[in-house]
């Protein structure tokens, strides 16, 4: 029995490898199970991330403008207090990485199967991260944006920015306006669960607030006019149309992860600024505001000190307060706030002021505008807690409530930079009321000002050094002196 | 009873018979004698050239094989006995008289890829064999760590001191620029590839920790640790392509072959080791003793003067009577190691087979901590008959850890803020809660080392069969599958009430990884003659792995009841779910030429499918070449006496690879930090359940993604010299990786984070050198020196121009970065100021001013050579072995240096409130008078006048230590005349003994960032290493 088994092995083996070699459905596998493809993705799906993500965002770039603003400071000398170079390196990434890119996803998605309301809710969003970038840092890419064939994208004028912000707004309110719509937000709308009306609002708020960053450029009546015409229909009607995300005990509000519990392990970062506690303690105004004692918590239990004191702008020196858990703004369950029914309150009252051919140093308005100015004040009392009877004393004082003839724009915005405590929106107050002591009262640079700005007030960020590294030659052309104002905000 | 079945069956049988003589299979027996007198010569290595079967000699010389080609090469090798090959004659009967001789270089046997023996003579690349008595002689409980020192030109790294720590280890320098890619060699036991995974899972709290990552945690354990060194019967480094060009794309950083012990045809052997240790921690930073806590020189004080009860810093008044405790010392308690084997060996013909059973157990020198290893091997071979046989193994290990958490807020970074003044160890109060000094701003390490362990349950079983089918004198077939698997179930607890747990109210993080690697290997084997002088050997293959991996894991935060760590403990719960799966689909050629045994030719091919890159550029295509020359034997050329052998060889290699699983395309996946809620509304008393949301992923693979290609040149001379008592063996090599493809970060303004894409090449040149020397041998005394060095440079030759700049790992103050131009392992950080003529820049306040623009080069951290000595005395019965090692250059970071001088309890700021000039230059060029105070506050905790600076944290980090002393005796076979035991050895080994370096901190080996990690240079915040002693005990029955 001699069989060739040299030859069946080699005819076995050949067999084999031509099996293996024809095995492209044994290679393809590589397609990642965990996760799905753009086309898979559900435009309720991308609601909450973007949400999220500009909520953070907020804060992140909160977290140095409001040391520039003297909302907070640090607890040493130097640094973004003492106005050196910030860059806001994660506010970059979260406005462009988290929110807007899938911002931009959620908008195609809308428009490729005709949701106009979720097309709507994704322009408001995009218009608010465009509105938070370009007040940090000027020009910003966004025309050449999100393409993964533009890995460099060049840099827009801030001009062409508040153009695309002014359009977006308005496509939003016309979108938000339609009765139909393939898919309408729901559960996903962290913020108002899908209801459209309120989203209308807080569109036409944006407007406003936007159209009143041109006072200084446009001329303050202008600028007035712009605004209110923005809010003509209506406008927020109540705190209950406040665009903000609340968060909750298992997703906690950042400035309580990041601030409140970390200055409680030793890692400090900031605390209130003697700026702002003078400002609420009856130092610089000669009356108390309820609001301090809801918003800060005092460090030691000394009863000697009746005065709630803040950290000097620069040194960090001589604070007694802190953003604690309990703090307002610092609860695990605080919201971050994006617009506000207060806010719109102030940009009508001071709308009104300068219609009224007011300036930093005239008095008086007309009733509109005093009764807007109320109706914020009041409403960011009711915000924070306030009880009845601390809230009907510090309105009838006449240190807060003078009259509509005796009323200043100092008397609005010094309101306006205390209910908006923690907004990165106030920067943008000062810096087109270029830091006028007139307007804030007692504001002065702070200690060991940082020498490259020669004496002057900052005006903006830095790019993130990431932006230097990977997108190099498009930043370098867009850097400018930290001094020099940007374009909005000159004349 | 006759039949006519019988009838057939004697048929069958003689057609069996006959059909034999053509299939041309041979049984062989022999003895091997000593050539000095005669006598029988047990444990004598005896290969089958071309193959992987082999035998070794028994207690009296005899050996025997069977279904051997008619045209074998068997190779006898023993150390100490001049090896011989002899090729079968006529004869079936085969005695080999062995002449003692000094020690060769390495073995003479290399046990190459899938486990084919070759003759060393006739490797064209460079391939180091380590010996099982080598392995035991290290006495690490981990199989990567035993090689320490032996290897020329491997960096191989214990990532920490803590029990079943992980070792890392690099073969001729990191290969890539992608920070999370492996560099870790590849695994083989038994042809089988083995994971050598080192999984870091996420323990991170959703709030709460400066951690970076996960992996500066924790120095988790390296899978190879599963193996059990007792088993292992040799392993071969194959350092590079050339070596590896068999193995492709998954050996491209190398390549370790193990072999395991396997049963001898003949007697059976039963074995026991047992030994007992106990570990110290062998270095740690020196204490200031001169000052108590507090701050600013006076005890810490409220704003309204009353005393704070928080007492961190040590920058208070001058010590008078109190107490000082060197905390960095006290924290740590004696360790201890147990350690239990037993094997079994044995077969009668055609049939042998392994049995062994481990049980290792550890407790670690921090309190608390151990690592606990059982294991058991069963391997058979069986010959089914003349021309197949069969052979396979399986393997059970199940490892067990519990360690403490390593990183920041750790218990070695809380040791690294704590005051000298307070008792690490009253760490306790008497209701069990934290007793802490400090607050919730530091924990004591004691007692988070007690209450907050992490847990790690791995099973593993890994298992392969194979058939060898000889078809005729020249055409042999192996079939081989294997299966490696393990799960590792993990779990860390962290209470409330802690500085790591407080901001989420307490954590449990439970992860459940597995991991499945299924290999197939094909071969078919051609040798043959062709005519008088040259031979050929001709393998081709294929090679199927599929790679399996997943990790379910979920966290929960919040507890409710304190101490019990259940995740329906909890108010929120987190999980995620990761998994990879790829396979890799290869065919190979090798051809060998062996011109009468002087001259050699290789040459090879593979070409490797792909899952992991796109359809249309996931084939790629390698080949190697190679020659070698013996040019002491050429025949006819007379080489002076005092050489006795001498080869010079060159090779030439490319190795290509894929990259992971899932980079190409473009996805969406869950969003960080969500799902968002439970939500609930404050107009609308309804809540919703928490909602999920998606995010486009932010790192994508560019579609036209191409193999990254290493190209390897190497070459080497080996020689011997007077009757082989020195030998040397000097390699050199260039090894470039082209088109690497890692992750390119790109502006967020594009939608994404980073790309993935062929953007880069590494070089990495060097030399390695192995010198063996034999100055004394007669009856009684045997002296042998190894002498291993290497020198190793790897230089980033290419970036694409729009990445700039790759950061390995940002430790904040000093960064790893892979720049264009630059070297591997680049250390970047802040440097103080200085003139132009290299003086220090004073400041006007009279200070050195740190220049905290810009990260600037600072240092290096791959050492400028390694070197180890290994000496062996033998005296009669008593051996006395010995193994320093040098590593000289490479500068380290002690990430806990910050914190300590922050703080005040190191030695280096203990000089204060004293007056001093620094020595330099004013900025208008004048030199320095200005007095100025240094303390605490204005100088040792101000980073821009001197703890920022990398002059002042980045540290040499070279060392020379005494990793191995052992004297040994064995009880001599008269003496065991009486007794059950063939063979009774004694050994008292001490490991770590003797550590002297620059370093201020714990010992620099230790990696931060653990095993598998590409970032070097980081270390100090991990359980420091220890130094044992150790009493074994290894005994033959009879």
């Amino acid at each position: 029995m001699k069989f060739n088994r040299s030859k069946i092995s080699l005819a076995g083996l050949a067999l084999s490898l031509l099996g293996f070699s024809a095995c492209s459905d044994y290679l393809d596998i590589n397609n990642d199970p965990t996760a799905i493809s753009d086309s898979q993705v559900t435009m309720a799906a991308l609601m909450p991330t973007v949400l999220e993500a500009t909520a953070q965002a907020n804060y992140q770039h909160a977290f140095s403008i409001c040391q520039v603003a003297q909302h907070i400071n640090g607890v040493s000398g130097g640094g973004v207090s003492s106005q050196a170079e910030f860059r806001i390196a994660s506010g970059w990434s979260f406005n462009y990485l988290s929110a807007m890119t899938n911002t931009n996803a959620l908008i195609k998605r809308a428009q490729e199967l005709n949701a106009p309301h979720y097309a709507g809710l994704g322009k408001i969003l995009m218009a608010y991260n465009l509105q938070m970038a370009t007040d940090a840092w000027e020009n910003i890419p966004y025309s050449q944006a999100f393409s993964l064939s533009n890995l460099k994208p060049a840099y827009d004028s801030q001009e062409s920015i508040y153009g695309t912000i002014n359009r977006l707004l308005d496509e939003a309110i016309v979108d938000l306006g339609q009765t139909t719509s393939g898919f309408s937000p729901g559960a996903d709308d962290l913020i108002f669960r899908g209801d459209r009306a309120r989203w209308r609002r807080t569109a036409q708020a944006l407007k406003a607030r936007v159209a009143m960053h041109l006072s200084l450029k446009s001329g303050g009546a202008t600028a007035a006019t712009n605004a209110l015409a923005a809010l003509t229909g209506g406008g927020m009607i109540s705190n209950a149309d406040d665009c903000q995300l609340v968060f909750n005990t298992r997703n906690l509000n950042p400035w309580h992860s990041g601030v409140a519990l970390a200055n409680n392990t030793g890692n400090v970062s900031v605390r209130h600024s003697a700026q702002l506690a003078d400002a609420m303690n009856g130092t610089t105004f000669g009356i108390w505001d309820p609001r301090l004692p809801l918003i800060a918590g005092r460090l030691t239990a000394n009863a000697s000190a009746r005065t709630w004191l803040g950290n000097e702008p620069g040194t960090g020196l001589g604070g007694n307060i802190d953003l604690v858990a309990t703090s307002w703004h610092s609860r695990n369950v605080s919201p971050i706030q994006f617009v506000t029914f207060a806010e719109q309150k102030f940009i009508q009252a001071e709308a009104e002021f300068l219609k009224n051919n007011g300036t930093t140093t005239s008095k008086g308005t007309t009733a509109a505008g005093y009764t807007a100015y109320l109706d914020g004040v009041r409403a960011s009392l009711d915000k924070i807690g306030v009880a009845d009877t601390a809230r009907t004393r510090y309105l009838g004082s006449p240190i807060v409530a003078p009259g509509a003839s005796n009323l200043t724009l100092g008397h609005i915005m010094v309101e306006k930079w205390k209910a908006m405590f923690l907004n990165p929106e106030v920067w943008a107050d000062m810096r087109r009321w270029e830091y006028s002591a007139d307007v804030y009262k007692d504001l002065q640079l702070p200690a060991g000002l940082n020498p490259e700005l020669g004496g002057k007030w900052t005006q903006r960020a830095q790019y993130p050094d990431a932006e230097f590294t990977r997108n190099g030659p498009n930043a370098t052309k867009n850097v400018k002196p930290l001094a020099e104002p940007m374009w909005v905000f000159k004349k | 009873m006759r039949s006519k079945y019988t009838h057939l069956a004697l048929t069958l049988f003689w057609l069996m018979i006959g059909s034999a003589s053509l299939l041309a299979q041979r049984s062989i027996s022999g003895k091997v004698t000593n050539a000095s007198d005669g006598t029988g010569l047990p444990g004598v290595t005896i290969a089958v050239l071309g193959t992987s079967a082999g035998t070794i000699s028994d207690a009296e010389g005899n050996f025997n094989l069977s279904n051997l080609p008619n045209e074998a090469t068997l190779a006898f090798s023993m150390l100490g006995f001049a090896p011989q090959n002899i090729t079968l004659g006529a004869s079936n009967v085969i005695n080999v008289s062995m002449a003692e001789d000094a020690l060769t270089l390495g073995e003479v046997t290399i046990t190459g890829a899938f486990g084919i023996k070759r003759d060393a003579r006739g490797l064209t690349y460079s391939a180091q064999k380590v010996t099982a008595s080598e392995i035991l002689a290290a006495n690490d409980p981990n199989l990567l760590g035993s090689l320490q020192g032996r290897v020329a030109g491997a960096l191989i790294n214990t990532s920490s001191g803590a029990p079943g720590a992980g070792v890392n280890i690099v073969l001729r320098g990191i290969n890539s620029l992608d920070p999370s890619g492996d560099n870790q060699p590849l695994i083989v036991v038994d042809g089988v590839i083995m994971s050598n995974a080192t999984n870091v899972g996420s323990i991170l709290p959703s709030a709460g920790s400066n951690a970076f990552t996960s992996s500066e945690q924790f120095s988790n354990t390296n899978r190879l640790a599963d193996i059990n060194p007792n088993d292992v019967e040799d392993l071969t480094v194959l350092k590079g392509p050339a070596a590896t060009a068999l193995y492709g794309s998954l050996a491209q950083n190398g390549a370790i072959v193990i072999t395991t012990k396997k049963g001898v045809d003949g007697k059976s052997t039963v074995q026991f080791t047992s030994s007992y240790g106990t570990d110290e921690i062998n270095k740690w930073p020196d204490i200031q003793t001169q000052y108590r806590e507090g701050i600013s020189g006076r005890i810490r004080i409220n704003a309204d003067n009353s005393v704070n009860p928080t007492k961190f810093q040590d920058y208070g008044p001058p010590i008078r009577d109190n107490p000082v405790y060197n905390n960095f010392r006290n924290l740590f308690t004696t360790g201890s190691r147990i350690q239990n084997n037993l094997s079994i060996t044995g077969g009668n013909k055609g049939f042998n087979y392994l049995l062994s059973g481990g049980a290792f157990s550890q407790n670690g020198i921090v309190p608390e901590t151990g690592f606990d290893r059982y294991t058991g091997r069963l391997n058979a071979g069986y010959t089914v008959n003349k021309w197949l046989s069969l052979s396979g193994g399986v393997a059970y290990t199940n490892s067990n850890s519990k360690t403490t958490n390593g990183g920041d807020k750790s218990v070695i970074s809380a040791l690294s803020y704590h005051s000298n003044t307070y008792d690490v160890n009253d760490y306790i109060n008497p209701n069990g809660s934290i007793r802490s000094y400090a607050g919730t701003i530091i924990d004591n390490p004691r007692w988070l080392a007690e209450f907050a362990p992490y847990r790690s349950r791995v099973d593993r079983y890994s298992s392969q069969i194979a058939a060898d089918a000889k078809v005729n004198s020249w055409l042999s077939f192996r079939y081989q599958v294997g299966l490696d698997q393990y799960t590792d179930v993990r779990r860390f607890e962290m209470p409330n009430g802690t500085d790591v747990g407080s901001q989420v109210g307490g954590f449990l993080s439970n992860e459940n990884f597995s991991s499945r690697i299924l290999t197939s290997n094909l071969l078919a084997t051609i040798q043959k003659d062709l005519g008088q002088n040259l031979k050929l050997r001709f393998l081709a293959g294929n090679s199927v792995i599929d790679n399996r991996y997943e990790n379910a894991g979920s966290r929960g935060e919040g507890l409710v009841i304190p101490g019990f760590y259940d995740i329906s403990n909890v108010r929120n719960v987190f999980s995620f779910y990761d998994f990879a799966q790829s396979r890799l689909v290869g065919v190979f050629g090798d051809l060998n030429l062996d011109y009468k045994g002087f001259a050699y030719f290789t040459a090879s091919a593979r070409n490797d499918w792909t899952s992991t890159l796109p359809a249309g550029n996931n084939s790629f295509f390698y080949p190697s070449v190679g020659a070698g020359f013996v040019f002491s034997e050429i025949p006819g050329l007379k080489m002076p006496s005092f050489i006795s052998y001498g080869k010079i060889r060159a090779s030439y290699a490319e190795t290509g690879k894929g990259t992971s699983p899932y980079r190409v395309g473009s996805y969406f996946e869950a969003a960080p930090r969500l799902p968002f809620g439970p939500l609930r509304n404050p107009q609308d008393p309804t809540s919703t359940d928490p909602i999920p949301g998606f995010r486009q992923r932010i790192s994508v693979g560019r579609e036209d993604l191409r193999p990254e290609r290493t190209q390897g040149l190497e070459y080497g001379v080996e020689m011997m010299f007077l009757k082989r008592r020195i030998g040397f063996d000097v390699t050199y090599f260039d090894q470039k990786t082209i088109d690497q493809i890692f992750p390119v970060p790109v502006s967020n303004a594009s939608g994404y984070s980073s790309v993935v894409t062929n953007a880069g090449t590494i070089r990495n040149k060097g030399v390695e050198v192995s010198l063996n020397l034999v100055p004394l041998k007669n009856k009684n005394f045997n002296w042998d020196l190894k002498i291993n060095f290497a020198q190793l440079r790897g230089t980033v030759e290419s970036v694409d121009t729009s990445v700039g700049t790759v950061t390995v790992f940002d430790g904040a103050w000093i960064a790893s970065r892979m720049v264009q131009g630059g070297r591997v392992g680049d250390l970047y950080g802040y440097k103080f100021r200085y003139a132009t003529d290299g003086q220090l820049l004073i400041g006007t306040d009279g200070y050195p001013i740190v220049d905290q623009s810009r990260l600037v080069l600072a240092g290096n951290a791959i050492p400028d050579f390694t070197t180890a000595l290994i000496n062996t005395f033998t005296y009669k019965n008593l051996s006395l072995n010995f193994q320093f090692e040098w590593r000289k250059g490479g500068d380290v970071y002690d990430m806990g240096l910050r914190n300590a001088i922050r703080n005040g309890n190191i030695q280096q700021t203990e000089r204060r409130h004293t007056q001093v000039i620094f020595k330099g230059v004013k900025a208008d060029g004048t030199a320095n008078a200005t007095p100025v105070e240094v303390d605490g506050d204005n100088f040792y905790r101000s980073t821009a006048r001197y703890n920022g600076a990398s002059e002042i944290l980045l540290q040499d980090g070279s060392w020379l230590r005494l990793r191995v002393i052992s004297l040994g005796f064995s009880i001599p076979k008269s003496a065991l005349q009486r007794t059950p035991f063939a063979a009774l050895t004694l050994t008292a080994t001490g490991n770590n003994l003797f550590l002297n370096t620059p370093y201020a901190g714990f010992d620099p080996e230790s990696l931060q960032n653990g095993a598998g990690s590409n970032a070097f240079g980081f270390s100090g915040l991990t359980t420091p290493a220890v130094r044992s002693m150790n009493l074994g005990l290894n005994v033959t029955f009879k």
